[in-house]
């Protein structure tokens, strides 16, 4: 993997020498099948402040970038069994019992958003790899938060079930069933 | 004597001024970067089936505005279906759905380095005479199309058809445990909903 990574970095590296272009083809690439049912997602925003500056540098280096990281909550569908759901014709209702609510973190935006500049005349423009270090900062930061703060899963969780509730009792009643539904812990 | 004593000291003290000026012009001054508490910005109720998750990594070589940029970037992305609007005909013995349109999310990944800039230069006429460094917007613009190539790629490589094939099985099973009947799930494009698009 590392050995293809390298190839594939010092061939692009060769191509742009020469005109660049744009190119399509992935390092690598992973796809896998997913059960899952999303009730619920979640925006977290992040905002970096890079200040360069030393008493013989005159002027300000100053920028400041935010951007968004998302998380989702989710049923595992897979985990669902048949027995899960108990239809009572009689009394016209049915008990479901879905699988636990779980959270997860999807990614964060490719784009970062300007929130403020500064930069003296006589101070240098900040280039891509200050930004990469920016963002790099910003979510190990944001991953340690999600991790360490459980009340953004909370809040989440309890967005989800709640839409869970409201979508499955729908869904039934449609059926003409009136339905509880209680999640498995 | 005591002229040559004076011609020391000068001479000290311009090395002592270039020495210093050199020291101050190749010096990195001193770099902070303080990032502040995550605050959630939006929260959002759906009902989404998602068929299947993505990871890649893929190599970003562009050009904007007569600059050049290599960098390699990790993504994370799922395809997803809509559930919650669709049409769904329970009329009959056989319960009819259509499959709704594919929701590609694409992401950058959180994992550490998923946007690594491994060079940029300056090309075209004067090229050594302007900056090599990429705006924000500019900045952006690559990244808007780096998702536009892998969305073109996931359609192109079939995994888009093989996320609608799951996706349509799902709602199958889904449904059919709900109505306890037979259901029939209609996709009106395997290929999907925005084949056309990334041609």
């Amino acid at each position: 993997m590392t050995l293809l990574r390298i190839a594939v970095c010092a061939a692009s590296l060769i191509l742009m020498s020469a005109c660049a272009k744009r190119d399509n083809t992935a390092l690598y690439q992973e796809i896998k099948s997913a059960d899952k049912m999303v009730f619920a997602s979640m925006a977290i925003t992040k905002t970096a402040k890079l200040e360069s500056s030393d008493w013989y540098k005159i002027g300000k280096r100053i920028a400041v970038y935010s951007y968004d990281s998302y998380m989702r909550a989710y049923i595992d569908l897979s985990a669902l069994q048949p027995e899960d759901i108990q239809f009572d014709d009689n009394a016209g209702t049915v008990k479901v019992i879905l699988p636990p609510v779980r959270t997860e973190v999807i990614g964060r935006d490719m784009e970062l958003r300007r929130e403020y500049e500064n930069i003296g005349l006589l101070r240098s423009d900040l280039d891509s790899r200050e930004r990469a270090e920016i963002k790099e900062k910003a979510n190990a930061s944001f991953r340690k938060e999600v991790e360490e703060n459980p009340e953004f899963r909370r809040q989440l969780t309890e967005t989800a079930r709640r839409k869970a509730r409201r979508y499955f009792e729908t869904l039934f009643e449609a059926n003409g069933y009136t339905a509880v539904i209680d999640f498995k812990p | 004597m005591i002229k040559r004593i004076k011609l020391i000291l000068i001479a000290v003290v311009l090395l002592a001024a270039v020495a210093a000026g050199l020291y101050f012009y190749f010096s990195t001054p001193k770099k902070t970067i303080d990032v502040s508490e995550g605050r959630v910005s939006r929260i959002e109720e759906m009902v989404r089936l998602c068929a299947v998750d993505i990871y890649s990594e893929v190599p970003v070589l562009d050009t904007i505005d007569n600059k050049v940029m290599f960098a390699v970037q990790k993504q994370k992305g799922s395809v997803l279906f809509d559930i919650e609007n669709m049409q769904v005909d329970a009329g009959g013995d056989t319960v009819r759905v259509t499959l709704p349109p594919e929701i590609i999310d694409l992401y950058e990944a959180t994992e550490d380095n998923s946007w690594e800039v491994i060079d940029t230069k300056a090309v075209g006429p004067m090229a050594m005479l302007r900056s090599d460094k990429f705006t924000v917007e500019e900045e952006n613009a690559v990244k808007a199309n780096i998702k536009r190539n892998s969305r073109r790629l996931l359609y192109r490589n079939g995994t888009v058809k093989r996320a609608r094939a799951d996706g349509a099985q799902m709602l199958r099973t889904l449904l059919e445990t709900v109505y306890d009947r037979p259901v029939l799930v209609t996709d009106p494009t395997p290929d999907g909903a925005h084949f056309s698009e990334y041609r």
